[in-house]
């Protein structure tokens, strides 16, 4: 009798934790743009400018590409995968918390499309701003985030 | 009430009284974080003034520390010079090796004369000559120099000897004003050193003059010298309430999340006794299962241990995977994910043997037992499929290369990450291998043979079932070849463990090798599909350059530059005459350090211009054209904006890109700062050759593959237009690759043969401007000996911590560890045969360095010498030429970096930016310039090290005229290209001898097996002797004297035995004779009264006495009394002739049982004791108990048989031993004839064995009977009864 207790409680408090635990996390699919290229670059620069401001990794997180390319204000510099990819802009943000993020400059330009802007943090109480740089590649009929500059 | 209270928590339960202490802690917590957190809201103000001035106190003591630090390294100091100067042996060489010493590697040290001359000093000097006087501060007085790339506290001191005052300057660097993105730069930074420290922003002036700030939001406080003068100060930002909030909030976190771990844990303890009552194995490992996963999830969900740990082992760049959402999501967690998986692993392995010892034997192999072996054949392929996985994302989501760094000792992040590998491999083995065990484990054959066989085709089954899994996937992760070699090496790991060593815990060491075997070959193949995608990576970088990157990169450089306090100070001294303008060369260094141009080791350049477009300060790596803004620039409108441009070269493999911005202050413009990046396909790596120590490793073209390894070709419709690399590809090659079938992408693999080495080929076709663009990238495919490298690098590492898991075991065991003649042997052949190769090994890496050695010093010498020549010779035949000019041409002429001295004083370089901007001293090396000077050498090479790189400089004296000059080369600048280096020889060294150390100790485990063999047998065989089984006959296949003495000592049993049976005849013959003696004395003495008796009745019958009837009354009864007498001896001897008692005693039968099994352990017979109890307690003889099962045993063996079960087992009040045998069985002609005394089948024997054994347990009230078996064998059933009055204990299994 006791140990259908407690193994009733066990199933109750395995049960009661986030079963979603061991599913893939829940990736953020593109938008199928019936507009043009252009449009659809568009409107993938603001998901992601959205998610920065946010900070939000989740949101962004589906444009990471097999081999993104990170340089950032807290020394990380070089290709991570998707899975880091994640992660580390998850610990950035953590450390530089995102005041606001503007992408000023919009180039949806099909063969290099790229943005830049300037993103403004607070780090140990002190605010400061920062250039943002993102660019775009297409992967396997997607477009993802090639490379992601913030110094 | 209580007492019931207090009851429900004794034994286990008690620590569920903790689990509700811990979480009334947790309740606490949770309402008292708040009511703290309100305090300390209200009482913010009093607060920040404690916490201002606390980070003040803690921030001047980290400051004093360092001054104090340097004042007592100047005191010593000077105490050493004085010595030297008031020696008797005073000389210059001294001097200079007391300055020098090691134990000033991090200072600046000069001595100067009495007039004010440089006569000795340190690798590093900080402040030059001309400074030094006059002295701004007193003598003893710390100060702040500003040299042009670092600060440094700096004390003067002074030394007088005799009537001469020699000035002491040491320094030491406090922080430098530039930073680096690669391995060997040494960082040095109080202002970042303090802000890490107190989590808050710093900023330290080292100047007197500063005022402190008027901004609310900072405090600002004087940094007061050894004599109280302010020397400069530090501004901080003042502690916001929200992060001391966070602090708390935090701090509350942490401290749940360790007492929600400690409940979870202490949950475990009380549920302790209730988990080992479960009788169910499987729903004991499913709930196992469960529980770990929850407490996985729950270490997860309070983010412990991240929380508490830091550094790289939490940092995600090392390693992450969003597998889980999140319980791999660094090194650290993997670990811990890891811990749990072990702790299944292994009690899912223990359990599985444990079913396997537990299971009836004979049970046949049922249709739902095949059903479950293709249920486990589907997760063992699964299983094996799920490790290929992780391995494959330990290295694409990682930045930890394993196989490109050439340490052999990883940093600690690589070791947490092997730790990783290893645990995560050891799991799936075990679980791999339970599979295996538990499948065998349904088909249970007492003839080994046949087991074997089952075995053979399971294994050939599952080898089948692997080719198809790999087949018929469409992404097979690992090919065919790798799927049999893996499941060969877990089915390796399954025999040992099922065939030949249950119950050894050693079991766990093989499985951690074979695990680390498996994982090696994993990921050296994963690695091998990384680099091949980086070949990708690089075809795609190369083609175009990346101008909008480049447009970046050069904007945010300008950006951040104009808006640099220290650079506008600057400029603003120079414009108005305060600083001298040598300055600005090592703040362009500096500006450009900091930037992204050096993070992606671009070819670029940073410049300053006044406000008429003077040139003022510039550092340029790179650039092989000048580039001059003015001319693209000048006349633009606008003061603040910033202009960047595109210029494209006359060569056209090159592309400019230019920018240029104003610096303003207050609406003043002091100048302007260009900054300048080149895009040159000829160079990708890093232009014109950047050193090593300025290169970063992180640019997109280095991050897996260093790109000086690939070769690049480029064809422009059919024609070979660019080549990176050294090698020229043929006609044949350049077809293969213009005419390979490039797929739907336009891409294609290749494999190429250039110069007899096989290059893997990634081409890729693109169109630009209508031109067909080819860009092929070739990596050559891996030599053996890397190959070899590879994999033992990793081996080592995993190796160290197996090591250290068996250490544990031999601890645990100590007790029962013998230092035996094997282990004896071993150590011996080990200690003969390594020794030697590491001797060896030492010995020829010596030879090798000093070898390298000589070839760098002839091959610098050589350089130096073409150098001398050709200035001489430029000299001779243009007598007019300047020197400067003669040292220029020379350079260019042969491409070679060098430097020119007079006396102590550098006057030429061939990098003259480097120095320029600070970055070397003006001063040479002077040791050099002790041995070039006053020993006079002609030239010497020596050690020489700039940030945390170490290169060899080669001086010799150059004499022109009536002038003498010092010409320097040093591999720096110039890579010296060697044949074999010591880094070639390591790798040789490292990958061939780890496997001859490991082909050593098999061997040697072989041979010590082999040679202690008979010793041991021997050993067994004696001991067997001495518990009284004479029957030992040792099989004797040796030679030499171990064959003479096996011989002997089956002779001497042989003819113990034989000694043995005559002493009992013997024995037995003089107690007869005694009895029969002692009995012929008993009856003769009745028989004398009988025969007088009988006589004189005769003799009064014969007589016709009268009397006659009384007379023969009387001698009647004295017949009668005799024969009484008579028949009394007779019942006496009768008593005396039976059998001695038996000892019986409160024996454990299992033990007995167990000991008298070990006596066979050498014997070719495989011999199991099963009991599903720990203890069977019973009254009998233990001896007796024992002699019975040795027969029983010997008979077996004797009768063919070659595995005997002995199962305990208990039935009502008896226990039951039943030993069964696969020999040639009783015929069933004898089986009624087994207990009798003098049956035998045998040659040798008495035929007692059997009866003397029914004897002895039917007078312990037990009994042996002969079962009938259906197989082929015998089998004996004994009982023996259970002692009475203590009870046996049944604990169940554990």
């Amino acid at each position: 009798m006791k140990s259908c207790f407690y193994i009733l409680s066990f199933i109750f408090l395995f049960s009661s934790m986030d079963s979603k635990i061991f599913s893939q996390e829940n990736r953020l699919v593109p938008k199928n743009s019936v507009n043009s290229q252009r449009n659809l670059l568009q409107n993938i620069f603001v998901e992601i400018e959205s998610g920065i401001n946010s900070g939000n990794v989740s949101s962004i997180s589906g444009f990471f590409s097999p081999h993104t390319y990170f340089s950032l204000s807290n020394g990380t510099s070089g290709y991570y995968s998707s899975n880091q990819a994640y992660y580390v802009l998850e610990d950035f943000f953590k450390i530089y918390q995102v005041i606001s993020c503007r992408l000023q400059n919009i180039q949806p330009d099909e063969t290099n499309p790229y943005a830049t802007g300037i993103y403004h943090y607070d780090f140990k109480g002190k605010r400061e701003k920062a250039q943002v740089y993102i660019s775009l590649k297409k992967s396997a009929g997607t477009w993802k985030i090639s490379q992601i500059t913030i110094n | 009430m209580l007492k019931k209270i207090f009851n429900m928590f004794k034994d286990d339960r008690k620590y569920f009284a903790i689990v509700f202490f811990i979480l009334f802690l947790i309740v606490i917590s949770g309402i008292i974080t708040p009511i703290f957190i309100k305090e300390k809201t209200e009482n913010w103000n009093k607060e920040l003034s404690g916490k201002i001035s606390k980070i003040e106190f803690e921030v001047i003591n980290l400051y004093k520390d360092k001054e104090n630090e340097l004042i007592k390294t100047s005191s010593e100091l000077k105490a050493k010079l004085h010595r030297v100067f008031t020696s008797k042996n005073i000389s210059y060489g001294r001097l200079i090796r007391n300055v020098n010493r090691d134990l000033y590697a991090d200072y600046s040290v000069e001595v100067l004369a009495p007039n004010g001359k440089l006569i000795a000093w340190s690798d590093n000097v900080a402040m030059p000559q001309e400074e030094v006087f006059p002295l701004e501060f007193e003598i003893g007085e710390c100060y702040f120099y500003r040299a042009p790339l670092i600060t440094y506290l700096t004390v003067t001191d002074t030394l007088l000897v005799d009537s001469d005052l020699f000035y002491i300057i040491t320094s030491l660097p406090i922080e430098k004003h530039y930073s680096l993105h690669n391995p060997y730069f040494r960082e040095i930074n109080f202002t970042k050193e303090i802000s890490d420290r107190f989590y808050t922003t710093f900023e330290a002036n080292y100047s007197q003059s500063d005022r402190k700030t008027k901004d609310g939001r900072k405090y600002s406080f004087d940094l007061l010298n050894n004599r109280g003068n302010k020397i400069g100060q530090i501004t901080f930002s003042k502690p916001m309430i929200d992060a001391s909030i966070n602090e708390l909030k935090q701090g509350a976190s942490v401290f749940q999340s360790v007492l929600s771990f400690l409940a979870y844990l202490f949950i475990a303890f009380g549920l302790r006794k209730d988990f080992r009552d479960i009788k169910f194995r499987s729903i004991k490992i499913l709930l196992l299962i469960l529980y770990c996963s929850g407490f996985r999830i729950l270490l997860y969900y309070t983010g412990f241990p991240s929380n508490i740990l830091g550094g790289p082992v939490v940092d995600p760049a090392y390693f992450s995977s969003a597998f889980g959402g999140g319980i791999v999501k660094s090194p650290a967690e993997f670990l811990v994910t890891n811990i749990f998986l072990i702790i299944i692993s292994i009690e899912a392995y223990r359990y599985v043997l444990d079913y396997l010892r537990s299971r009836k034997k004979n049970k046949s192999f049922a249709w739902f037992h095949i059903l479950f072996v293709a249920v486990l054949i589907v997760l063992m392929l699964t299983t094996l499929r799920g490790l290929s996985a992780a391995m494959r994302s330990v290295i694409f989501d990682s930045t930890l290369r394993y196989f490109r760094d050439i340490n052999i000792l990883p940093d600690f992040p690589s070791m947490v990450m092997n730790l990783n590998i290893l645990m995560i491999g050891t799991s799936a083995v075990l679980i791999l291998g339970s599979y295996i065990i538990l499948s065998l484990s349904f088909y249970q054959s007492p003839e080994r043979k046949k087991l074997k066989l089952f075995f053979a085709y399971f294994f050939i089954a599952v080898q089948a079932a692997g080719f198809i899994y790999v087949l018929v996937q469409e992404q097979p992760l690992i090919s065919v070849f790798l799927s049999f070699l893996f499941i060969s090496i877990v089915f390796g790991f399954a025999y040992h463990v099922f065939f030949l060593k249950r119950k050894s815990i050693y079991n766990y060491i093989y499985a951690s090798l074979a695990a680390s075997f498996i994982t090696i070959i994993l990921l050296n193949h994963f690695n091998l599909e990384l680099e091949k995608e980086s070949l990708k990576t690089t075809a795609l970088e190369v083609n175009r350059p990346n101008e909008n990157l480049f447009r970046f990169i050069l904007n945010e450089t300008l950006t951040n530059a104009a808006g640099n306090d220290d650079l506008i100070n600057l400029l603003y001294m120079i414009k108005y005459g305060f600083a001298e303008p040598y300055r600005t060369d090592a703040a362009a260094f500096a500006i450009w350090s900091r930037s992204s141009l050096q993070k992606e080791s671009l070819n670029s350049s940073v410049a300053f211009y006044d406000s008429s477009f003077n040139e003022i300060g510039e550092f340029n790596l790179g650039i092989t054209e000048a580039i001059n803004p003015v001319y693209y620039f000048k006349g633009l409108a606008g003061d603040d904006e910033k202009f960047i441009r595109i210029i494209n070269s006359k060569d056209s493999s090159k592309i400019d890109f230019i920018g240029l911005i104003p610096v303003m202050e207050n609406g003043e413009k002091l100048g302007y700062i260009s900054a300048a990046i080149e895009f040159d396909l000829q160079n990708l790596s890093s232009g014109e050759e950047i050193p090593d120590f300025l290169e970063s490793p992180t640019s997109i073209l280095n991050s897996v593959i260093d790109i000086e390894q690939l070769k690049i070709f480029r064809f422009t419709n059919s024609k070979i237009t660019h080549i990176y690399g050294d090698i020229f590809p043929s006609r044949d090659e350049t077809k293969l690759i213009i005419n390979a079938g490039y797929a739907g992408d336009n891409e294609t693999w290749l494999r190429l043969n250039l110069n007899e080495e096989y290059y893997i080929t990634y081409s890729q076709r693109t169109e630009e401007n209508g031109n067909e663009i080819i860009t092929a990238v070739l990596l050559k495919e891996k030599q053996i000996s890397w190959n070899l490298f590879n994999f033992f690098k990793l081996f080592i590492i995993h190796s160290l911590f197996i090591v250290i898991l068996l250490i544990i075991f031999l601890v645990i065991q100590l007790k029962y560890f013998r230092y035996s003649f094997r282990a004896q042997l071993l150590t011996a052949f080990l200690f003969i045969s390594i020794l030697p190769v590491i001797i060896l090994a030492v010995y020829n890496r010596e030879i090798v360095q000093q070898k390298t050695e000589t070839e760098i010093f002839n091959k610098l010498n050589e350089s130096s010498d073409y150098l001398i020549n050709h200035i001489h010779a430029q000299l001779e035949n243009h007598p007019q030429r300047d020197y400067l000019e003669a040292f220029e041409n020379a350079a260019r002429e042969f491409n070679t970096s060098f430097g020119v001295y007079e006396s102590s004083d550098l006057i030429y370089s061939s990098k003259k930016q480097f120095y320029d901007a600070g970055l070397f001293n003006l001063k040479m090396n002077p040791l050099v310039y002790f041995n070039l000077n006053y020993l006079s050498y002609r030239e010497i090479l020596t050690k020489e090290k700039i940030e945390n790189l170490e290169y060899d400089g080669f001086y010799k004296k150059l004499a022109v005229g009536n002038r003498n000059f010092v010409v320097g080369v040093n591999n720096a600048f110039n890579k010296v290209n060697l044949f074999y280096t010591t880094l070639d020889f390591d790798v040789f060294l490292f990958g061939v001898y780890s496997l001859a150390t490991i082909v050593i100790i098999i061997i040697s485990t072989i041979l010590a097996n082999k040679i202690s063999s008979p010793v041991r047998r021997l050993t067994k065989a004696t001991n067997s002797v001495a518990h009284g089984d004479l029957n030992v006959e040792l099989e004797n296949k040796e030679r030499g004297e171990m064959k003479e003495l096996l011989n002997g000592f089956n002779f001497m049993t042989n003819q113990l035995q034989k000694n043995q049976a005559e002493l009992a005849e013997m024995e037995r013959e003089i107690a007869w004779k005694e009895m029969a003696k002692q009995v012929a004395h008993e009856i003769k003495n009745p028989l004398t009264p009988m025969k007088l008796a009988v006589q004189q009745l005769i003799a009064s019958y014969k007589e016709k006495k009268g009397n006659f009837d009384s007379i023969f009354e009387k001698l009647s009864v004295t017949l009668l009394n005799q024969i009484e007498s008579l028949s009394l001896i007779a019942s006496e001897f009768s008593r005396f002739a039976r059998m001695p008692k038996f000892k019986v005693e409160n024996i454990d039968i299992i033990p007995v049982v167990k000991d008298t099994v070990n006596l066979f352990q050498d014997e070719n017979i495989k011999i199991t004791v099963q009991h599903s109890f720990e203890n069977a307690f019973a009254e009998a003889d233990q001896i007796q108990l024992r002699r019975l099962l040795i027969n029983m045993i010997r008979n077996s063996i004797q009768a063919g048989a070659t595995s005997i079960n002995i199962e305990i087992s208990s039935e009502n009040d008896y226990y039951k031993i039943s030993v069964s045998d696969n020999g040639k069985g009783i015929p069933e002609e004898f089986k009624n004839k087994i207990f009798e005394a003098d049956f035998t089948t045998k040659e040798k024997g008495m035929g007692l064995g059997l009866k003397l054994a029914k004897r002895y347990l039917e007078g312990i009230n037990g009994s042996i009977k002969l079962m009938n078996t259906a197989v082929k064998g015998a089998e004996f059933e004994i009982t023996i009864p259970k002692l009475k009055k203590k009870e046996s204990s049944y604990t169940g299994i554990s």
